[in-house]
């Protein structure tokens, strides 16, 4: 996994536990805690850091990264604007994942293993969003998480169900999102 | 641990997590500049070889730099490229090095020039037998490597070779040497590739020029040289300084057409193909054999010492023909050929000259019966000679109003009436008087003289017609037949050129027949029916001369729109004397009458063929019993009362 990830959750932490926290969570995690964003690291020291976390706030760990991909969002929106600019909606701006953002992400650090997409439009005539989504990883509480700040991005309500999920012994997971202007 | 100094602690942790951090980005940052320049010299490395592909003239060029640009890229002093000899399918050195210390290296070239690897023998035969490339990481601790004393002398410990590849095939194999051992490195080895496969592209380009170039210079049937290539090489004979002698043998199969009429087209091809074969096997070395064409072969030999082994070798091929040809499962033929030689050089010949004097000897050899040989000689060359002093005299005629014509009445048969006239070409030469059609009409046939003939004969003749036609007004016709030769007929402005000489006379076109023999048909067996059709379109008459003379007659008149035929003045030489002649021209009477066409009998000399071609049917009759040619002037009176008709 690569360190930009790392350097993330750590920035998060910081700003809403504080740096003492994230110096605890790195202790409880057993991590000496060097990351560098271009740098790759085990995937394992990730889901030690979530684990620290889920502990020390008592939350399951598929919140803790739901609540961090809910979190990183933003910090992506004030750094790349020009992914969001373009949209007025959460959905098309989910739909630019497989071809422009995750592109640039593998541009900026070589070899980042980000996951591919499938796609369905309005498979049950609700107008909703189907996302099938395959990966080792089974980080589709990140998924989520990021889909529900793209959501507060564009002033939506974000609904998401999971009639399969990897983790759940399935071969993969899938979301199924309806957007919702939020109320103002 | 007071609470100051756990956050002394933390503070140092946290400083040291960053140093470690900062670090790592410098690592991986120089790591990732380095790899960039790398990559960035590799391009450069590609890019200079990808444009060396294109624009090389030749591929020699392309791979000295292909060799420069690897050897440079990594700092080696040595490569060498091979190519792939497609007959022999193995490795040949192409002598394109790049050598960095040329003494030290000096031996090693000289015998990885000197020496050919087989499929799977050495560095380069190994990759030549699996496409691969080839590492050999220290070479005094490979057994494999059979220049390995020259290469320890050089001072040579490491090596690694890859293929030129078109598709999957290696048409070429680059060997680079290291002065070190050297671990195989795949990087190395993948660049290595794309160059491999752009030099592909470069032997894919030279090899389709190759063929190009060969077919544009040699004949598609048989694979011979053609005639541009013979000529190239004939004339590069005759510009060499030293004593030696060219021979030109010309060579013609004796009644080809009737192969190829006869057992078809495809047993024509497998002739000449057998015959090319044949040929080939008795040409010595050096010598060239080409196919002009149809049937024609020429060959080509250099370095004679005299005319004798120009004829022996005319004879040789002579031998080879002897052998039944088989064309096809049980269908054996024998074939002659006429060969013509002509020998030239010490620079006193030009190459179409040369090549048509043995044209005309091959002539010579035909018109004495074919399956011999003649050599070209001074009674050739002469005639030769009388016969371009004629052509150039003919054109000079047509322009100078020398020619003129005479006219043979067409008369009914009890020689009561003159039916029409023949217009005969005569030829009054300032300088040599009189002269004969038969000698002057054959010249103008052999070059395009007879077109041009042919025009002013046709303007001429229908000026004439008019002319009577105004004075005889309409109390008689007098329609002129003119004759039309085989290259005449060919020509596809025939059509226009009757259609504007009718406009410019304003004749009827019913005025106007034209004569032309079976032979013109057989021999343009393409173009007759169309141009046939659309001189009949415009009116004109069609008339078969000399028929019966020819040898499928009967299917002629079905398949041309033929109006009139004239018999051949043979059968009406010989009735009277041959029984067979009778029955002859009853026959053909009958068969032109069944089909509308009427029969005129030519040459009637004597009152006993007056009188046989009556009784056969003619319906009209030419020849000096009635009137000889005459001068337009002397056929004016009406018709009837013509004189002095049977004048004899």
């Amino acid at each position: 996994m690569k360190g930009i990830v790392f350097n993330l959750l750590e920035q998060i932490v910081s700003r809403d536990y504080g740096e003492d926290t994230w110096d605890d969570l790195l202790d409880a995690a057993g991590l000496g805690g060097s990351y560098t964003s271009l740098g790759s690291y085990d995937d394992a020291d990730f889901f030690k850091l979530v684990g620290a976390a889920s502990g020390a706030l008592d939350l399951p760990p598929d919140d803790v990264v739901r609540w961090f991909g809910r979190s990183a969002l933003p910090l992506f929106a004030t750094t790349y604007p020009q992914l969001f600019a373009p949209h007025s909606s959460a959905r098309t701006f989910v739909l630019t994942l497989n071809d422009i953002i995750h592109p640039e992400v593998r541009k900026l650090y070589p070899g980042a293993d980000v996951p591919e997409f499938d796609f369905e439009h309005d498979p049950d005539g609700d107008g909703r969003l189907r996302i099938g989504y395959r990966s080792e990883r089974k980080l589709c509480s990140f998924a989520e998480g990021l889909l529900e700040g793209a959501g507060a991005h564009y002033a939506e309500r974000v609904t998401i169900e999971q009639p399969t999920c990897m983790k759940r012994g399935d071969d993969r997971c899938l979301l199924e999102i309806s957007f919702a202007r939020a109320p103002a | 641990m007071s609470a100051g100094d756990d956050q002394t602690a933390r503070l140092q942790r946290r400083l040291e997590r960053e140093r470690r951090a900062r670090r790592e980005a410098e690592e991986i940052a120089e790591r990732a500049t380095s790899a960039l320049y790398d990559r960035q010299r590799e391009l450069e490395l590609l890019e200079s070889v990808a444009v060396a592909a294109n624009e090389a003239s030749t591929l020699a060029d392309a791979l000295q730099v292909a060799l420069e640009g690897i050897c440079t890229h990594l700092g080696r002093s040595l490569g060498h490229a091979f190519l792939v000899d497609p007959a022999a399918g193995r490795l040949v050195s192409s002598c394109r090095w790049h050598i960095g210390d040329p003494l030290r290296f000096e031996a090693f070239r000289a015998a990885g020039e000197a020496m050919t690897f087989e499929r799977g023998v050495g560095l380069p035969g190994r990759v030549l037998e699996d496409g691969e490339p080839h590492w050999i990481e220290n070479l005094s601790l490979d057994a494999s490597f059979p220049r390995l004393a020259g290469a320890v002398e050089a001072g040579i410990a490491s090596a690694f070779a890859f293929p030129l590849l078109v598709g999957s095939e290696t048409v070429g194999v680059i060997e680079i040497f290291g002065d070190l051992p050297a671990a195989r490195d795949d990087g190395v080895l993948a660049v290595a590739a794309q160059i491999g496969t752009q030099l592909g592209r470069v032997v894919e380009r030279v090899r389709a020029l190759d063929e190009l170039a060969h077919h544009a210079m040699h004949d598609a049937l048989t694979g011979l040289p053609n005639r541009a290539l013979l000529l190239d090489r004939l004339e590069r004979a005759l510009t060499r300084r030293d004593s030696a002698l060219t021979a030109v043998l010309f060579i013609d199969l004796d009644r080809f057409k009737d192969v190829n009429d006869g057992a078809g087209h495809h047993a024509g091809d497998v002739l000449l193909t057998e015959v090319a074969g044949r040929l080939s096997g008795g040409l010595r070395a050096g010598d060239t054999i080409a196919r002009l064409g149809g049937d024609e072969f020429v060959v080509l030999c250099e370095d004679l010492d005299d005319e004798r082994q120009a004829v022996e070798l005319a004879e040789r091929f002579q031998q080879r023909m002897l052998a039944p040809f088989e064309l096809a499962a049980d269908q054996a033929q024998l074939v002659t050929a006429s060969i013509g030689v002509a020998v030239g050089g010490r620079g006193a010949t030009d190459a179409e000259t040369l090549l048509r004097d043995a044209d005309a000897a091959m002539y010579r050899a035909k018109d004495r019966g074919g399956g011999r040989h003649e050599l070209f000689n001074q009674e050739l060359r002469d005639r030769a000679l009388d016969r371009l002093r004629t052509e150039r005299a003919l054109t000079r005629a047509l322009s100078r109003d020398e020619l003129f014509l005479l006219y043979q009445p067409i008369v009914s048969l009890d020689g009561s009436e003159v039916e029409g006239v023949e217009a005969l070409v005569r030829w009054q030469d300032p300088e040599l008087g009189l002269r004969s059609p038969t000698e002057f009409i054959p010249v103008a046939e052999e070059s395009n003289l007879i077109v041009r003939l042919g025009e002013w004969v046709i303007g001429e003749a229908c000026g004439q017609a008019a002319r009577w036609r105004r004075e005889l007004g309409d109390r008689a016709q007098l329609p002129v037949n003119v004759n039309l030769a085989a290259r005449q007929l060919a020509d596809e402005r025939l059509p226009e050129t009757v259609r504007r000489a009718l406009e410019e006379a304003q004749l009827d076109p019913s005025d106007l027949a034209l004569e032309l023999t079976e032979t013109a048909l057989i021999e343009y067996p393409e173009t007759p029916i169309r141009t046939l059709t659309a001189l009949r379109a415009l009116g004109v008459r069609i008339v078969l001369d000399d028929f019966g003379t020819g040898y499928s007659s009967l299917s002629y008149l079905q398949r041309f729109p033929i109006d009139e035929l004239k018999i051949d003045r043979s059968f009406v030489a010989e009735l009277g004397t041959q029984p067979a002649a009778g029955a002859i021209v009853e026959a053909i009477v009958g068969m032109g009458h069944s089909l509308g066409i009427r029969v005129v009998a030519e040459g009637i000399e004597t009152e006993a063929q007056a009188a046989a071609v009556t009784r056969l049917g003619c319906d009209s009759g030419q020849g000096f019993l009635f009137a000889r040619p005459a001068p337009a002037e002397s056929i004016h009176a009406p018709a009837g009362s013509l004189t002095p008709l049977r004048a004899g």
